[in-house]
């Protein structure tokens, strides 16, 4: 139905413009103001080697938060907080077979990739079809990924490393940026392509915005948000692969720690958490201000119990600017 | 034979049924396992095992009820746990200041429990992304109270916990307390609005109920409850740990929903999350006494979770199905 309909040009506005922007304009701002005053405070935190490298830190987050938003955006209350757990089993799963080798390299693709599918699938079963609480359900299934993972290594202590070709992507570079940043900056935006132009796209608004009426529209929306939620067992496990060829070594938890930044990203993005409203762009802007205020914590040489505070509070105060107009779950 | 038949058929509807069904079956396989499941030591020893989720899931059900969620009850209880047992003096005659420490911490659970509110019912930030926020904050307090684990506190209130009245252990006695408060609490205009609230909150407001103060009022009162949990807590670990809470905060959840509370809010009960925090630690119980290999107990654990959601949601859908 939709795409066969021409879409009628209309004109924006300069305050339409900024009702559709404003939170993308406010997290470069953001980042722009942490670079400045970090660069202030502090002379080489405005380095553009070490910049480049919080980049990239950021590239990890704005991958997996690309992920995240798929499924927050599906509406329902979805949420993924398997996802750091699939990334753990992928490049554990990964790891034990690639061994360093190139050849391995599609193999062990093929691998996590369909154990993540297929977990990523039950998920989106127990969600859709069950109605099991999005939460509750992906929660449930971290214990059980944890449960696989320490299964399959039997807590002996875990070999295997990622192959070339996964370490050159990661930390090689094309002309001045990693690679790894291209290939983020190239994932945002055909996620963003996909999600405005493509008919997969506006399912995922329709379903998203109003679950009721997508169904009246002729879509199958729990059948949709199956795919969504394999989808993202798909992507978060193949993104330990990358994680892999980052930290080299595996160990039990090494995805763990991108779960909540995954969310955070998302959330100063401006991906509404009831669903249909955001954009890929914006989890961009996300990732990039999680990790430079972070690094703007450090160089101002604070403690660590003080950085946990000061950045929940600073998360309290940018939802309470996001979240003025609308009740939302 | 036909009433044996429509009230069995009255009772399965009700949704404490798939809860309760679970956990007994649960205690039942613990106790084949374990036949010195039923000696009153290991039932003591059992009940202060479990209390400390029970308790903090009830609370976590009260927040859910409202039609929010508590994703910062998890440091909530590192904090409080960390501020009682650095604040506890062990030197004699300190029984007013301890007492004092105690009743301090009640306020500072209340008013976690109300900063939480203001950010949700005021602000209208969704609950799930904000105490997330705020269990940072949280977390960074309890690491400034207690850098490294470290604090005591009395064995007078250790013991407390662990003693006898009459029959019953105080432990015990304390969470059919807590559930009965409740259960009064719910009849009242309070519980009411908490339950209307959290079925419809346009709806509410609309009735003239003010949504904010109720959605304030279940903060507090949940973080009672959380403050209970970490005191049962306190009273075995005996120490402050800034890690100690980190679990809780997603187990609670868990718990409140095998329970039969339902995350969109509006219905289920306290009751039924305690009931939800027992199938979550006995499960724990059966793997250990199934003598399962160390790395399978995690993967067992999990599908046994998701087995009981299941079932919870299955009785809970063919409810609905029935209803309309």
């Amino acid at each position: 139905m939709m795409g066969n309909i021409p879409l009628i040009p209309y004109r924006k506005n300069l305050g339409e413009y900024w009702r559709d922007f404003s939170k993308e304009i406010i997290s470069l701002l953001l980042v722009a103001a942490l670079i400045v005053v970090g660069a202030i405070v502090n002379q080489g935190s405005a380095d553009w080697t070490y910049l480049l490298v919080r980049i990239k830190v950021a590239s990890f987050i704005g991958i997996i938060g690309l992920i995240q938003a798929t499924v927050i955006l599906s509406g329902g209350g979805g949420i993924d907080v398997s996802v750091g757990t699939m990334a753990s089993m992928g490049a554990l799963f990964g790891a034990s077979i690639m061994q360093g080798r190139n050849d391995m390299l599609v193999p062990a693709l093929l691998a996590v990739g369909a154990a993540g599918l297929i977990l990523g699938f039950v998920n989106g079963y127990m969600i859709a079809r069950l109605r099991i609480h999005p939460l509750i359900q992906t929660l449930a299934m971290s214990f059980v990924i944890t449960g696989i993972i320490i299964a399959y290594s039997q807590g002996r202590m875990l070999l295997g490393k990622p192959s070339r070709i996964v370490e050159e992507l990661v930390n090689n570079k094309i002309g001045p940026v990693y690679i790894i940043i291209l290939l983020w900056l190239g994932c945002t935006l055909l996620m963003e392509l996909l999600l405005r132009r493509s008919r997969t796209g506006r399912k995922l608004t329709a379903v998203g915005t109003n679950e009721k009426a997508a169904l009246l529209s002729g879509i199958n929306v729990p059948t949709f948000r199956i795919g969504i939620y394999a989808f993202s067992g798909l992507c978060s496990s193949v993104f330990g692969i990358l994680v892999l060829g980052y930290v080299h070594t595996v160990y039990l938890d090494v995805g763990n720690q991108y779960l909540f930044p995954s969310v955070v990203a998302c959330t100063i993005g401006g991906v509404s958490l009831a669903g249909g409203a955001g954009s890929y762009v914006g989890v961009l802007g996300g990732a990039m201000v999680y990790i430079f205020l972070q690094s703007f914590l450090v160089t101002i040489n604070m403690n660590e119990a003080w950085r946990k505070v000061v950045f929940g509070l600073i998360l309290v105060i940018v939802l309470i600017a996001y979240s003025r107009n609308k009740r939302q779950r | 034979m036909n009433s044996f038949k429509s009230r069995y058929q009255s009772f399965s509807r009700n949704p404490l049924f798939m809860p309760l069904l679970i956990t007994l079956v649960l205690i039942l396989i613990n106790l084949v396992l374990q036949p010195n499941f039923l000696e009153a030591r290991v039932i003591r020893l059992n009940i202060l095992t479990f209390s400390p989720l029970m308790l903090v899931a009830m609370g976590q059900a009260i927040i859910l009820i409202g039609g929010n969620l508590d994703l910062s009850v998890g440091f909530g209880v590192s904090l409080l746990n960390c501020f009682v047992a650095i604040n506890m003096s062990l030197e004699p005659g300190m029984a007013g200041h301890n007492a004092l420490v105690l009743s301090a911490g009640l306020v500072i659970a209340v008013a976690m429990g109300l900063v939480n509110g203001v950010i949700v019912g005021m602000f209208k930030v969704p609950s799930f992304i904000a105490t997330f926020a705020t269990s940072f904050i949280w977390l960074g307090v309890a690491i400034m109270i207690a850098p490294i684990p470290g604090g005591a506190v009395t064995p007078q209130f250790a013991q407390f916990f662990k003693a006898s009245l009459g029959p019953v252990n105080v432990m015990l006695l304390i969470i059919l307390i807590a559930m009965c408060a409740w259960q009064v609490i719910r009849h009242f205009r309070t519980g009411r609005y908490i339950y209307a609230i959290g079925s419809s909150w346009e709806a509410s407001y609309a009735n003239g109920i003010r949504v904010h103060r109720i959605t304030l009022a279940s903060f507090a009162l949940g973080w009672c409850f959380v403050y209970l949990g970490t005191l049962a807590l306190t009273a075995q670990t005996r120490a402050g740990d800034s890690a100690l809470g980190e679990p809780f905060a997603l187990n609670s959840i868990a718990a409140a929903v095998i329970g039969g509370v339902s995350l969109a809010g509006g219905s289920g009960s306290p009751v039924g999350a305690a009931l939800g925090a027992i199938t979550l630690s006995i499960v724990l119980n059966i793997i250990y006494f199934l003598g399962l290999p160390t790395s399978l107990q995690v993967l067992v654990r999990g599908i046994i979770i998701i087995a009981a959601l299941g079932a919870t949601m299955v009785a809970k859908n063919a409810r609905a199905r029935t209803a309309t």
